[in-house]
């Protein structure tokens, strides 16, 4: 029973499968299965920022819309805070938008341009918090520009999105994000097109935010280095399934799995040129052509290593628990430390 | 009082208008909108201050087709009357059936537009095939044909150019809510639990006026054109004379064998003024608009 | 022996707003051979100096003062159609965003041809067709993807077509600006050992231009950290980073976390970059600067050594 309280999401067997006509010049009119999210389940806990990583094409963002539920998952269930998702009727599903809440990568694609500040803080309150006088919105509004720092700029309010620097926009996106007191909320790479020396203190916002309010996130990034600056665990995913997951820690300095290996050497250093690097050769394939077996063991170094053996050509493999709360899934992960 | 407030904070909006101040920057742009300005000053206060009287007619032969003089500025016409009082009269009435059947072709366009832009399927599948009919409706038939169940009149005028000029801006709508539907605001606000109501209300239709806007003026140039031209077929309303009407009854009566310039030229020049004018606005509206709208 | 020279070069723009003063009494040297990375955020001026180097800057762009010295020769005096002789012949670029550069209706290997008989008017179809396929197939690219379509073709890919388009004249000097940015990391990675080995085979000298510190690091053998359209630091490149002299550069280096040390939040300058159009007197990074003193609003900005190739424009070293 305390097992469950402990989980605030529970993805269990989730697939996102998305029906594509092929875009190949031979299969004009072939439709193909493009397996987004194949079957995944991942616990997320409450209180802790989980860090999903992995490069474009790994169904990252398509997990987060899926649980966000602005994509339907095609199977499996989605369980928050006890109540599976795909169970609830229209209404229902309506008063638990609130509780999860998405901050997407692009601030300036992630802003009505025609809506200004006032209007665009307002709307969350008017869907959601249809009981509350004028007043009582604008007091909240206050707060909440207050609480990301925008509050201090002259006639915040009757501002527009362009007035406003990219940092600047990504802290009206958390507010808009934070106003309806979510208990989780899935940031989609929300600083990988801020300038790097801005990136801290959104960063920072959000920490800080989520010490105050207690909440969860689910944080997705291509860049396995700020995974592990700011998560608590990281779960790296390839074609739509998850390779490894562990301590945010372990996972830069004790990962199993050959490809987290690989992302892991590719990360620039500055100064130190003495790594191993394994930079895989070719690239990710489409997931509308998932490789047979292990989907890694095209690509995989250790693969090569091992002699091609036919058991990663053959079949997928199980997750290991190779540490405390530490899950691989490779034939072979005990022998990727060479 | 506090009425007068909201139309002088509206007025103000309008003027600090970026965009308004953006065309008047445009060569072209500042023309056209000090032309427009002179039409609506003509067909407000000119007829007016020179109010056009059907019954005053000739008396006798001089009067009939006379030059330009110290009484008719504009000469007369083939019954006698005053061209020039004509002239400040048909500009109303131009004007309104342009500006009427606008509202109709608009109104109707941008809705369809929206609505069949916004959901994929077969409703808006049958909003396109509808739009196709509609777009394909030959309008001198059409107006022929409605003109002698229901008789001449500007309002059949009006309703036919309203009805076969919509899906052109049903069309030019419907593409760029398509493009804005699939934009990450949209996304995040649906995320929020945004109906779709709320969304196209506030969300997509905010981000397609400018573009209506834009094609408004161009309707504008257009149903005015449609109008004299129908008019001057023969087809338009025969007692609210228009310049179209004039120039129909102009040549009707033989005004280029008689050599009456006075009769002919004005009401052409006018609807050649007033196309000319809305043209010139609404290019430069696009030019300015258009590429904005990337930017957003 | 320096293949290029950038002597106190000013470029500005004119634009509706006033004159951007993009680039500011910037000096810089590349020695032949060498890899030479200007490094800075959005907004200060890098991507300017690339494109005034082959003299393509935008018909509002002007270059007011200063000398871009290449191979001995002041290109800056030169007609546009000794230009022509040295664009892409002897210097070539790599635009941003190159990936999205190809002509969607023209197969790639067409594409590819093109420069190379436009500045060689003796070659033949044949020999053009063949040189192409070999280059494709040194930058990674199968050779019978000649005739595929650019939409055929992964944003990794096209970057790679763009590297063999640039190499086709066989230039000396190649100018990069942002060519890994927008890419996977993996892909970054396979990018950056191309690159690290093609500038070995054809002896290249480079110019790579990046807001991402860490991808210059990989591969620059000099860097010149740039802000507000001045240079505030330059030098080695093993040196700058180990022992960065401008509190810029330090505050810079610190925002990119770093697997091998402390793990805490990474730390940001709070801030925006200065605007370009009124650009201020003295250090332009005088506003964000933890260090400031008054004296900083008057300083020349002129580089003094702090060790031997090594070059900072703080007036604290």
């Amino acid at each position: 029973m305390n097992e469950e309280n402990k989980n605030i999401i529970e993805v269990k067997d989730l697939e996102v499968v998305f029906a594509v006509r092929s875009r190949r010049m031979k299969n004009v009119n072939r439709t193909g299965l493009l397996r987004a999210v194949d079957k995944v389940t991942l616990d997320i806990r409450k209180g802790e920022t989980i860090a999903i990583v992995g490069e474009s094409g790994c169904g990252k963002t398509t997990l987060g819309k899926a649980i966000a539920h602005i994509v339907e998952p095609t199977a499996g269930r989605i369980i928050f805070d006890g109540v599976d998702l795909s169970q609830l009727s229209k209404g229902q599903m309506q008063v638990m938008r609130e509780k999860i809440q998405l901050i997407f990568q692009d601030p300036y694609e992630s802003l009505n341009p025609r809506q200004n500040i006032y209007k665009t803080l307002m709307e969350p309150l008017t869907i959601h918090r249809k009981g509350l006088g004028e007043k009582e919105k604008k007091d909240i509004i206050n707060r909440y520009l207050e609480a990301v720092g925008l509050h201090s700029m002259e006639n915040v309010l009757e501002r527009y999105p362009h007035h406003l620097s990219g940092g600047q926009r990504q802290r009206l996106a958390i507010a808009a994000a934070m106003i309806l007191e979510p208990k989780v909320v899935i940031a989609d790479e929300p600083v990988s097109m801020l300038d790097v020396s801005v990136r801290a203190e959104i960063l920072n916002l959000m920490l800080d935010l989520q010490k105050q309010k207690d909440l969860t996130y689910m944080f997705i990034t291509h860049d396995l280095s700020l995974a592990w600056v700011i998560a608590d665990r990281t779960a790296v995913f390839y074609l739509g399934k998850m390779m490894e997951i562990g301590s945010a820690d372990v996972i830069i300095h004790g990962c199993r799995h050959p490809y987290s290996k690989a992302l892991v050497s590719v990360i620039p250093s500055m100064g130190a040129k003495d790594q191993q690097k394994y930079v895989l050769f070719g690239e990710t394939p489409s997931p509308m052509n998932i490789p047979s077996g292990c989907r890694f063991h095209t690509r995989c170094w250790l693969y090569e290593k091992m002699g091609r053996p036919e058991i990663c050509r053959e079949k997928e493999p199980e997750y290991k628990e190779v540490g405390e709360d530490h899950l691989v899934a490779c034939h072979f992960e005990n022998e990727s430390d060479k | 009082m506090k009425r007068k407030v909201v139309i002088r904070e509206r007025i103000n909006k309008i003027k600090d208008s970026e965009t308004l101040g953006m065309v008047w920057t445009d060569r072209l742009g500042r023309a056209g909108i000090i032309m427009l300005g002179a039409i609506m000053v003509i067909a407000v206060f000119g007829p007016v201050i020179f109010p056009f009287n059907a019954a005053d007619i000739g008396k006798t032969a001089e009067d009939i087709f006379s030059p330009p003089s110290v009484n008719h500025w504009l000469g007369t016409d083939e019954i006698g009357r005053d061209v020039f009082r004509s002239l400040l009269s048909g500009a109303r009435i131009s004007l309104i059936v342009g500006l009427s059947a606008t509202l109709i072709s608009i109104s109707i366009g941008s809705i369809i537009g929206l609505v069949s832009g916004y959901y994929s399927g077969i409703g808006s599948m049958l909003l396109m095939r509808v739009t196709d009919f509609f777009l394909a409706l030959p309008v001198l038939p059409l107006i022929i044909v409605l003109a002698s169940i229901f008789g001449q009149s500007i309002g059949i005028t009006i309703m036919v150019i309203g009805l076969t000029s919509w899906p052109s801006t049903a069309r030019i709508v419907r593409s760029q809510v398509i493009s804005i539907r699939e934009r990450q605001y949209i996304e995040r606000i649906r995320s929020l639990g945004a109906g779709d109501f709320r969304i196209i209300v506030f969300h997509i239709f905010p981000n397609v006026m400018p573009l209506i806007y834009a094609n408004t003026v161009l309707v504008i140039a257009g149903s005015i054109l449609s109008e004299a031209t129908l008019a001057f077929l023969g087809l338009g309303d025969p007692v609210k004379v228009s310049w179209g009407t004039m120039l129909h009854y102009a040549f009707v009566s033989g005004a280029a064998g008689r050599k009456a310039w006075w009769y002919l030229l004005p009401p052409g020049i006018g609807i050649l003024f007033v196309v000319l004018s809305f043209t010139l606005i609404g290019h430069t509206l696009d030019k300015i608009l258009n590429p904005r709208l990337r930017e957003y | 022996m320096n293949i290029l020279e950038l002597r106190d070069l000013n470029v500005h723009f004119n634009s509706h707003a006033g004159k951007v003063h993009a680039v500011e009494g910037v000096n810089l040297t590349l020695e032949k051979g060498k890899i030479l990375g200007i490094a800075g955020e959005s907004g200060c001026g890098k991507s300017t100096i690339a494109l005034s180097i082959p003299g393509l800057l935008p018909d509002n762009g002007e270059i007011d003062a200063g000398e871009i010295v290449f191979n001995g020769e002041n290109l800056i005096t030169k007609t546009e159609k000794e230009m022509e002789k040295i664009r892409w012949k002897k210097i070539s670029v790599i635009f941003q965003g190159a990936m999205n550069a190809f002509n969607p209706l023209k197969t790639i290997g067409k594409q590819i041809v093109e420069p190379m008989q436009l500045h060689d008017q003796d070659i033949t179809k044949k020999q053009a067709e063949d040189r192409t396929k070999e280059l494709l197939e040194k930058v990674g690219i199968a050779g019978n993807r000649f005739h595929s379509y650019p939409h055929e073709f992964s944003g990794g890919m096209r970057q790679r077509a763009m590297i063999a388009m640039s190499l086709v004249c066989r230039p000396e000097l190649v100018i990069a600006d942002e060519p890994v940015t927008a890419l996977d990391v993996m892909i970054q990675a396979q990018i950056m050992e191309l690159i690290r080995d093609l500038c070995k085979e054809y002896s290249l000298s480079m110019i790579i231009i990046s807001h991402d510190l860490s991808v210059l690091a990989e591969l620059c053998d000099r860097i010149s950290i740039m802000y507000g359209g001045k240079i505030l630091e330059e030098g080695e490149s093993e040196k700058v980073f180990k022992n960065p002299r401008h509190p810029y550069t330090e505050k810079l280096l610190h925002s990119y976390p770093d697997i091998h040390g402390d793990r805490a939040v990474v730390h940001g300058i709070p801030g925006y970059p200065p605007s370009l159009i009124k650009p201020p007197e003295g250090c332009p990074f005088y506003e964000r600067c933890t260090k400031r003193t008054d004296l900083c609003k008057n300083h020349d900005m002129k580089l003094s050594e702090t060790e031997p190739d090594h070059f900072s424009a703080c007036i604290f070293l």
